[in-house]
């Protein structure tokens, strides 16, 4: 299924697209079709990779390409709200996570995860926090901790210059 | 396509020499079959419980007071005959209800296999169809290079990895972004091309079908046996623990037999991957092993094998084909549990027909040989082809042997049937509802028992290592050529593996010695069938093996087995402790159960044709009608105690006093 457009790219997209090409920029040409699968059916990146699903093939995540767990992760975070509502309070606590990935799956089942968000400027400690968050992420997808603080310094590098610019 | 006709994987061992992983069904169609044999073991004891012995039911369906009624016969018929084709029908009648046990297991994991696609489609939502393009050709392509008739849908979904479901012929393969990303079609992308590969490997070795089938089958059992047993167990009966923790058995054989169906899938589709790629797929689960930590679940529960023994197995294939014990013993016992149970389904069949039981044990051990050679055959025969590929020494039959004979041990102590005597906890239970509990049986008598199922898995797992060298020379198709030697096994198997579960019941229920059970069974003429049937196996192996040096040892495998049967008759008999009864006077039975107990605890019909005129006459005065038809006909068949009359009049005496004793 081709994807819908520029239409449903945004500023999210634009995130996402530069620090994937931080990342690894061989990916960028596969960004769209990524970008358009996980807006369709957006799920966290905690539902990306079971350990052991019972009848796939049981071999490691670690194959992955970046784009989904990039994508994954910031669209959770901004689309999902997340983003935004640091960026509103300031703070952020585990268990209000929590909740909000039951809310944010409760959406996703009723199919209103179609909301595109824009991307809040962030103070410096809250770019640490979320640059830990995508550490975190990744490591549980499989991502070995070096190949994780790649990603936790791309995100960090690029949300301190568009904060600063 | 059949197995013979699929391309056969040669890969190299770390010897050098090659070994053929394809040349015979995989590993992963004998975990298949274990876990249908578990299943229907445990299907027919939860129909037994539920639609037989249970009280309340019983009565509905067995024959018993309704039958007795003669009152009412056809005008034509007589009331003995009356009395025997009402209860005929009925035994027949509570037979076939217990396959509704494992009938309808087959029936749910069907529907759920059916409705599978289409619930599972709609369960992940996140899953999109590859546009036509360049990488949907290039899927396609790899589909074909892989030798896929029937190319499958292709999917692609943001999850990570791969994984492959649906009906044939219509399967449907999902890839992830993470793969799909990195594949172009370009052979050089070699990681990821494995991961597709892996994944059409599982539609070239045809197990998704099975594989979800298995998992139905499973949940259906979960939902249909083993919670409503353990529960009505509990409930309903004072029989609750015991019943219980066998349940819980056979549930944990399940179990694992299901969690190696899904493992062992997985060494199969990696090696079939890897028949057909330059080391793609050992690419690939190097890279998964050197990127993550072992799994910290026990081997046991995995659905998946860990990284390092996949890896072992894509370089020496062979590895995957050696005999595991443990396979031997979980055959063993769920072979165990069905050959507890399914006689009891096949005697109630028979009923009406003369030595009726003792058919019904030997059916019941083909039945059940069949699958059983499909495992434990098959597994020998997958070890001996392995064996002469790499030039290895060829398996030994001890320890698989004795793992064999103590799961067939255990099974028949595990079947939930073991689990009470009947009679005293269900009034309404016939005398068929035995119990094979080897607790009853008198210790020489069970070591005797335990002896001869060892010499019989031995002697059996030797032979089928044999008869798999036969492949290694055949140039017949290999379908061809598996198909006869399970046919064959079965018949082999049939006669030891039968006999031996009517001797345990008949020990269990009789106390009788060892020298009395092998007196029987050369009276039932199973001798002779042992010896036919042991010459016919003998000549068909020579025949299809072409080595005539494996006939001596079929013979003698033969000869030890009825040996082993004879030898007991050396032994004196023990005294029946009934036979003093001939010296007692015939008391009157006014009550016409009376008369059952002298039978059962005084004085059997013995073809004392003076006895039974005597013992007819004193039933004629009882107070039941239909013993008095009986004894009727006793005094008239008196001097031809053999004949079809008094045969009838003994047939309905025993059904009559059964349905006393349960109070019918």
């Amino acid at each position: 299924m081709a994807p819908d457009g520029d239409a449903a790219r945004g500023p999210v997209y634009d995130l996402v697209a530069e620090v994937l090409v931080g990342v690894a920029p061989e990916e960028a040409a596969d960004l769209p079709l990524v970008w358009e699968a996980w807006r369709r059916n957006p799920v966290p990146p905690s539902a990306l990779h079971d350990r052991e699903r019972l009848l796939g093939s049981g071999l490691a995540g670690e194959l992955v390409t970046w784009a989904p767990l990039v994508v994954s992760f910031l669209g959770t975070q901004v689309v999902g709200g997340a983003m935004v509502d640091a960026a509103k309070d300031g703070l952020r606590s585990r268990s209000r996570n929590r909740i909000r990935s039951w809310r944010d799956r409760w959406r996703r089942r009723r199919g209103r995860a179609e909301v595109e968000g824009s991307v809040p400027r962030l103070t410096p400690a809250e770019i640490r926090d979320l640059a830990a968050e995508a550490e975190r992420a990744a490591v549980a997808v499989g991502r070995t901790p070096e190949e994780a603080r790649v990603l936790g310094d791309h995100l960090a590098g690029v949300l301190t210059r568009r904060a600063a610019a | 396509m059949g197995a013979g006709e699929l391309p056969t994987s040669t890969a190299r061992t770390a010897h050098g020499s090659a070994a053929r992983p394809f040349l015979l069904p995989p590993p992963s169609t004998s975990r298949f079959t274990l876990t249908q044999l578990s299943l229907a073991a445990a299907g027919l004891f939860a129909a037994s419980w539920f639609l037989v012995l249970r009280p309340g039911s019983t009565r509905v369906t067995t024959s018993g007071g309704s039958c007795a009624d003669v009152g009412s016969p056809a005008p034509t018929a007589s009331p003995i005959d009356a009395f025997l084709a009402c209860s005929s029908d009925a035994l027949a009648g509570e037979a076939a209800l217990v396959l509704v046990g494992p009938v309808a297991l087959a029936v749910l994991a069907s529907v759920g296999w059916f409705l599978a696609p289409r619930v599972l489609t709609r369960w992940w939502r996140d899953l999109d169809l590859e546009p036509p393009g360049p990488r949907h050709d290039a899927l396609d392509r790899l589909a074909r290079e892989e030798g896929l008739e029937h190319l499958p849908t292709w999917y692609r979904t943001v999850r990570t990895g791969a994984w492959t479901y649906g009906r044939w012929p219509r399967h449907r393969v999902v890839v992830g972004l993470d793969v799909l990303t990195g594949f172009r079609g370009d052979k050089d992308e070699r990681r990821w091309r494995a991961l597709i590969s892996h994944e059409v490997a599982h539609l070239r070795n045809r197990d998704v079908d099975r594989t979800y089938w298995t998992l139905c089958a499973f949940f259906a059992f979960l939902l249909i046996v083993a919670t409503p047993l353990v529960v009505d167990a509990f409930v309903s009966s004072r029989v609750g623990p015991s019943l219980s923790w066998r349940v819980v058995a056979i549930v944990l054989v399940v179990v694992l037999s299901v969690a190696a169906v899904l493992r062992t899938r997985e060494h199969d589709a990696d090696l079939r991957a890897a028949s057909s790629d330059s080391g793609g797929m050992r690419e690939a689960i190097a890279w998964s092993l050197a990127k993550r930590e072992p799994s910290s679940r026990p081997r046991w529960l995995r659905t998946h094998p860990r990284d390092a023994e996949r890896l072992a197995v894509v370089d020496d294939p062979s590895r995957a084909l050696w005999i595991s014990p443990v396979e031997f013993l979980a055959a063993g016992i769920a072979a165990g549990v069905v050959l507890v149970e399914l006689p009891a389904v096949l005697e109630g069949l028979l009923e009406a027909t003369p030595g009726g039981a003792v058919t019904a044990y030997l059916v019941a051990g083909w039945l059940t040989g069949l699958p059983l050679v499909g495992v434990v055959g098959l597994a020998s025969w997958r070890a001996a082809v392995a064996a002469a590929d790499t030039g290895t020494r060829a398996p030994r039959g001890l320890v698989p042997g004795v793992a064999l004979a103590a799961g067939l041990l255990a099974g028949s102590q595990i079947a939930p049937r073991s689990s009470a005597a009947w009679v005293t906890v269900f009034a309404t239970s016939g005398d068929r509802a035995f119990s094979p509990r080897l607790g009853n049986v008198a210790v020489p008598t069970a070591l005797w028992l335990v002896a001869v199922l060892v010499l019989i898995g031995l002697l059996f797992v030797t032979w089928s290592v044999a008869m798999g060298e036969a492949f290694t020379t055949s140039r017949r198709p290999v379908d061809v050529r598996v198909a006869r030697h399970v046919l064959l096994g079965a018949t082999v198997l049939c006669v030891p593996l039968g006999g031996w579960f009517l001797a345990l019941r008949l020990a269990a229920a009789d106390a009788v010695d060892p020298a009395t059970l092998a007196a029987s069974f050369v009276g039932y003429h199973a001798l002779e069938a042992l010896l036919v049937v042991t010459l016919v196996a003998a000549t068909a192996l020579a025949w299809c093996t072409s080595r005539w040096l494996v006939l001596p040892g079929a013979i003698v495998a033969g000869v030890a087995l009825a040996a082993v049967v004879l030898l007991p008759v050396a032994v004196p008999t023990r005294e029946d402790p009934r036979a003093g009864g001939a010296n007692l006077a015939l008391p009157a039975f006014p009550q016409a159960g009376n008369a059952c107990l002298w039978l059962m605890h005084v004085r059997p019909l013995d073809g004392d044709p003076d006895y039974q005129r005597r013992f007819g006459a004193a039933l004629s005065a009882t107070d039941d009608a239909l013993m008095r038809e009986i004894g009727a006909a006793l005094v008239a068949s008196a001097d031809d105690p053999d004949g079809a009359a008094a045969l009838s009049a003994r047939t309905a005496l025993v059904r009559r006093c059964d349905a006393f004793s349960t109070g019918r």
